[in-house]
C-alpha cells in the first residue's frame, strides 16, 4: 500500500514538473491603450472588435481555459512592464515600445499585423495662432513618450529636416495631454484620433497629420511570448485564426459603418472614427499581412529608434516577424488572396 | 429634369453623406469561417492608400428607382426636421440648466471643501490586535513582546488587546506651480494621534508616570515647504530639492520607508534608539543625478542620489537647545540597468549623521555636550516578484550615567542590524497593472509573505546586551488603499539588566487610508 502510494505521488510530481498539460489555465491578452475615462475598451481596429465579439473567451470556452484581457492606460510601456513580469502572453501594441523591449532582450515574436497608415494630428488650442508645423517651433509640444506617436512624430519633423531640439518636448499621456491642451499648458499636442472630439467641441484644431504618407504614420501588432508560443504552438494557431476573421470582417467596406459604432464604445465618438479612417480602405489598413511594406517600414523604424537614441541596439525584424502562424491561418480560412500585398513604398503589387 | 427634384436630389446628397455608412445597426455575431467574400478584395486595384485621401465617391443618379428613393429620405428629413425643437423646448432646456446652475452653485458654497491653493488631503489609520505569549502585568515588562502603544495605568493579567497605533491626516499641494519647468514650490503638512505621554512614534512609556492615559491627542508630523530647483516637467531629468521645515531625516531605509510601503509592522530595534522614527526640523538638500529614463518601459532611475541637511537634532515641534547644529548626510548608488536585466533595482547606500546632545542631570542642571552620532550603509534589492534588503547601523551616544549623586557621562557603541526577504504574489507593485482600464474598483489582491530578522545590541562593550527577533508575516492587499497584515514575533532578549525570556506575539493588523 505504501508503495502504491509513493508511486502517485511520484507519478504526480513527474506530470506536475513537466507540465504534461495540453493548454495553459488562461490566457492573457493586453491592450496598449484605454477608452475614454480609462474604460476598458479601445477602437480603431480589428483587435477591438476580436474584443468585442469576444471572440478568443468564445474560442476557448469549450476547453475552459480562462480569456484575461488588460487595457493598459499607460500605453505601451505599461505592456512593457507587464511583459517583462510575466503577466501578459500576447499583447496588442504600437511600433516603438515594441522595439525598444525587443532591443532590450524581451522575448517576444510579432504574428500579425495589426493596422498600419495609423496617423498622427497634430492639434493646437483653438486660440492659437498656429497654422502649421513651422509655426510651433520652439514651443511646448506633448507627446506621449515610449509609444508610437513619438517615433511618428520624430519621422514627421525628420521628413522637413528639422529635430526635436527645434520644439520643447513635453513627455504627457494622451489623457493628460488633452487636458493640457484645453487648460493651455502646451501650444500642442501630438495624437492619435483621440483628438476629433476636442476638435468637435470646438477648444482644438489639426494642424498637421500624416495621413497618406505611409513611411510617417505608425504600426501596430499582436506579439506573443515566446515561451507560451513554445510550448502551447496550438494555441497560439487559434487566436491568430480567431483574430484573423475579424480582421477580414473589419477589411470589407460593407461593415465599414458596424466597426465604427463597435469603436464608439471605447467612448471616443463616430467623429473620431470617421476622421481616422474615412480617407482609406479598410482593406489596406486592417491587413494582417506581414508585406514588404510591413517589413520595411519596421526595419525603417528601428534604425530611425537607433539613430534617436531611443533604441539601444538593433536585430533582426525579419527573424522577429514569425509568420508561420499567420500563413497557417490564411490557409484554413481561405484567405490566402484576401488583402493585397503591399510594396516597401505602400502600394499595392496584385 | 425638373429644377425642384434636382434641388431635392442634391439636398439630399449633401445631408445625408456623412450618415451613409455609420447608420447601419453592427451584427451582434462574429463572421463565420470563410465568410469574407475574397472577390471584395481591393488587391489589384491601381488605388493606393496614400491616393485615396479626400477622395468623395459620388452616387450614380438619374433613374427612376432613384429618384424615388432621394424622394423618400427627403421626406423623412423632413420628418425629422418637424420634430425639431420648439420655443416650449428651448425654454425647457433654458430653465434645466438655470436650476443646474443654482444647484452647483449652492453645493458649492455649502457642501464643498475649499481651500486657497491645490490640495490633496490623504489620511492613514491602522487598526491592531495583539495576543502575547505571556501574560502581561504592571509595570510593563520590557523583556518580553508586547507591542502596545496606549498603555493604560494599570495592567492586570492582559493577554491580548485592541489597539488603533497610528492615524494620520496629512495635507500636501502645491504654493506655486511653474507651468513652464515643473520647478514648484510645495508643502506637506501632517498630524497624527499621539498618546498624551510620549512623543508619536517613538515606544510608550510603559511603567511609572510615563504611562499613558487615553487622553491622546493630534501632534505635528511633517510640516515643511519644498522646492525643486531643478525641472520636474520631464521624467528623465536630475532632481535637486531643498526641504525647510520638520521633516524625517533622510537616514538609511528603515526609518525613511512610509508605512504604505513597509512590510513588517514594528520598526527595526535600532530605529528607536535613533530617533529617527522623530521629525527633524531643519534644512535638507536632496538630488538625484546621473538620470535615466526608459520610456519604453517606464521606468526612472537615478545611478547617483544624495542627501544633506542641517537640523537641530532634538526632536519635533521644539526649538534648538545648543549652539550646534546636526549634520546629516546620504549616498546612494544604484547599478545602471536597463528594465529586464536583473540588476534592476539593486542600490548601496551609506549615511553619516552627527550631532550633539545636552546632557542633564535629574534636575535639568546642564552637564556638558554629548555625541549623538550615527553610522549606516543599507543594500537594496526589489526586483519583483521578490525584493530582499539589509540595513547595519551603528550607534555612538553620550549621555548621562553614573548616580544622581555622581553622575558621569557614559558612552554607548551600539549596533543594530535588520534583514528582510519578501515575495509577492499578485501584481500590486506594479505600476502597469495598477493604472489598467477598469469599470469598477477593481484592484489586484496580493499576498505577500516575508520574513525579517532584527538584532540590536545596546551597548557592544558587554557581551549580554543583545535583543532579538524574528518576524515572520503576511500582508495581504486587496483595496487600492488597504492592507491586512499578520505578524508573528519572536524576541529573544540576552539583557544582562533584564530576565532573559524567549517571548512570543501575534499581531494582526488593518491599515487604510484615504
Amino acid at each position: 500500500m505504501k508503495s502504491r502510494i509513493l508511486a502517485v505521488v511520484a507519478a504526480l510530481a513527474v506530470t506536475s514538473i513537466l507540465g504534461f498539460a495540453d493548454n495553459p489555465r488562461i490566457i492573457r491578452i493586453g491592450y496598449a491603450g484605454v477608452g475614454s475615462g480609462n474604460r476598458p475598451i479601445g477602437g480603431g481596429s480589428y483587435a477591438n472588435i476580436q474584443a468585442d465579439w469576444a471572440a478568443i473567451d468564445n474560442e476557448f470556452k469549450a476547453d475552459g481555459i480562462q480569456v484575461k484581457h488588460t487595457y493598459f492606460s499607460g500605453a505601451g510601456p505599461a505592456v512593457n512592464e507587464a511583459l517583462a513580469n510575466n503577466q501578459l502572453d500576447f499583447a496588442w501594441q504600437g511600433d516603438l515600445p515594441a522595439l525598444v523591449a525587443k532591443a532590450g532582450g524581451l522575448p517576444t515574436k510579432l504574428i500579425l499585423a495589426n493596422s498600419r497608415y495609423d496617423a498622427i494630428y497634430v492639434g493646437v488650442p483653438t486660440s492659437s495662432t498656429a497654422k502649421s508645423l513651422e509655426d510651433l517651433k520652439g514651443k511646448r509640444v506633448a507627446v506621449f513618450k515610449g509609444t508610437n506617436l513619438q517615433l511618428a512624430f520624430y519621422n514627421l519633423i525628420a521628413a522637413r529636416g528639422w529635430k526635436d531640439t527645434d520644439f520643447k518636448i513635453i513627455n504627457m499621456s494622451t489623457a493628460d495631454g488633452n487636458a493640457a491642451i484645453l487648460s493651455g499648458d502646451i501650444d500642442a499636442q501630438v495624437t492619435g484620433p483621440d483628438i476629433f472630439p476636442l476638435v468637435d467641441r470646438g477648444v482644438a484644431r489639426i494642424i498637421s497629420d500624416t495621413k497618406g504618407r505611409p513611411k510617417e504614420s505608425r504600426l501596430s501588432h499582436l506579439l506573443v511570448v515566446e515561451g507560451f508560443a513554445a510550448k502551447y504552438p496550438q494555441i497560439v494557431q487559434r487566436v491568430v485564426n480567431v483574430s484573423l476573421k475579424a480582421a477580414a470582417w473589419n477589411s470589407d467596406e460593407n461593415n465599414r459603418g458596424k466597426a465604427y459604432q463597435i469603436w464608439t464604445k471605447s467612448g471616443f465618438g463616430l467623429s473620431a472614427w470617421k476622421g481616422d479612417h474615412d480617407w482609406i480602405k479598410l482593406i489596406y489598413r486592417e491587413s494582417p499581412l506581414f508585406d514588404e511594406f510591413y517589413r520595411t517600414q519596421y526595419k525603417h523604424l528601428l534604425k530611425t529608434a537607433i539613430d534617436l537614441k531611443l533604441v539601444r541596439r538593433s536585430f533582426d525584424v525579419d527573424a522577429w516577424l514569425d509568420d508561420r502562424y499567420l500563413n497557417q491561418g490564411l490557409k484554413d480560412l481561405k484567405l490566402e488572396n484576401y488583402w493585397p500585398q503591399q510594396n516597401a513604398e505602400g502600394k499595392p503589387v496584385r | 429634369m425638373h429644377t425642384h427634384t434636382r434641388s431635392l436630389m442634391a439636398a439630399a446628397i449633401l445631408i445625408t453623406a456623412p450618415y451613409a455608412s455609420a447608420q447601419e445597426a453592427p451584427s451582434d455575431k462574429p463572421p463565420k469561417t470563410g465568410e469574407p467574400d475574397s472577390s471584395k478584395s481591393g488587391g489589384g486595384k491601381d488605388v493606393t492608400p496614400a491616393a485615396e485621401k479626400g477622395k468623395d465617391e459620388t452616387p450614380a443618379a438619374g433613374t427612376d428607382a432613384e429618384l424615388q428613393k432621394l424622394k423618400q429620405e427627403v421626406k423623412e428629413l423632413q420628418e425629422r426636421l418637424d420634430k425639431s425643437a420648439t420655443d416650449s423646448d428651448i425654454q425647457g432646456v433654458q430653465t434645466d440648466l438655470e436650476n443646474f446652475k443654482y444647484q452647483y452653485q449652492r453645493d458649492r458654497d455649502t457642501k464643498s471643501a475649499l481651500s486657497n491653493r491645490n490640495l490633496l488631503i490623504t489620511g492613514l489609520i491602522q487598526s491592531r490586535y495583539g495576543y502575547f505569549g505571556e501574560t502581561i502585568n504592571s509595570p510593563v515588562p520590557g523583556n518580553v513582546a508586547n507591542t502596545s502603544v496606549n498603555n493604560p495605568p494599570v495592567l492586570h493579567e492582559r493577554k491580548s488587546t485592541f489597539d488603533t497605533p497610528n492615524g494620520v491626516v496629512s495635507f500636501s499641494g502645491l504654493l506655486f506651480r511653474d507651468y513652464e519647468k515643473a520647478r514648484n514650490l510645495g508643502f506637506n503638512f501632517s498630524v497624527a494621534e499621539s498618546p498624551a505621554s510620549s512623543n508619536f512614534g517613538a515606544p510608550a512609556a510603559t511603567t511609572g508616570a510615563g504611562v499613558s492615559n487615553n487622553n491622546a491627542f493630534l501632534t505635528v508630523l511633517d510640516a515643511n515647504v519644498v522646492y525643486q530647483a531643478l525641472p520636474t516637467i520631464e521624467n528623465d531629468g536630475d532632481r535637486l530639492s531643498f526641504t525647510l521645515g520638520q521633516q524625517l531625516a533622510p537616514f538609511g531605509l528603515e526609518a525613511n520607508t512610509t508605512e504604505e510601503l513597509k512590510p513588517v509592522i514594528n520598526n527595526a530595534l535600532f530605529v528607536a534608539p535613533t530617533t529617527f522614527n522623530l521629525r527633524q526640523v531643519g534644512l535638507v538638500a536632496k538630488g538625484e543625478f546621473l538620470s535615466q529614463y526608459d520610456f519604453g518601459y517606464g521606468y526612472r532611475q537615478s545611478i547617483f542620489a544624495f542627501a544633506l541637511g542641517v537640523l537641530n537634532g532634538n526632536g519635533p515641534n521644539r526649538d534648538d537647545d545648543n549652539g550646534y547644529k546636526d549634520v546629516i548626510s546620504r549616498v546612494a548608488i544604484t547599478v545602471p540597468a536597463d528594465y529586464k536585466s536583473w540588476l534592476r533595482e539593486l542600490r548601496i547606500g551609506g549615511s553619516v549623521y552627527q550631532g550633539k546632545g545636552n546632557i542633564v542631570d535629574a534636575n535639568n542642571k546642564y552637564l556638558g555636550y554629548g555625541q549623538k552620532n550615527r553610522y549606516g550603509y543599507d543594500f537594496y534589492y526589489n526586483h519583483y516578484p521578490f525584493g530582499f534588503t539589509y540595513e547595519y547601523v551603528r550607534i555612538a551616544d553620550e549621555v548621562l550615567g553614573g548616580t544622581a549623586a555622581a553622575p558621569v557621562v557614559a558612552r554607548f557603541d551600539r549596533l543594530g542590524q535588520t534583514a528582510t526577504f519578501f515575495y509577492s504574489f499578485g501584481e500590486q507593485f506594479l505600476k502597469s497593472i495598477k493604472s489598467q482600464g477598469k469599470f469598477d474598483d477593481w484592484w489586484p489582491k496580493t499576498y505577500q509573505p516575508f520574513v525579517r530578522y532584527d538584532s540590536y545590541v545596546a551597548d557592544r562593550a558587554k557581551s549580554d546586551q543583545k535583543i532579538k527577533i524574528l518576524t515572520a508575516g503576511l500582508n495581504i492587499f486587496f483595496a487600492e488603499t488597504t492592507k491586512a497584515q499578520i505578524n508573528y514575533n519572536r524576541r529573544v532578549q540576552d539583557n544582562g539588566l533584564l530576565p532573559k525570556v524567549t517571548s512570543n506575539e501575534l499581531l494582526v493588523q488593518l491599515q487604510f487610508g484615504f
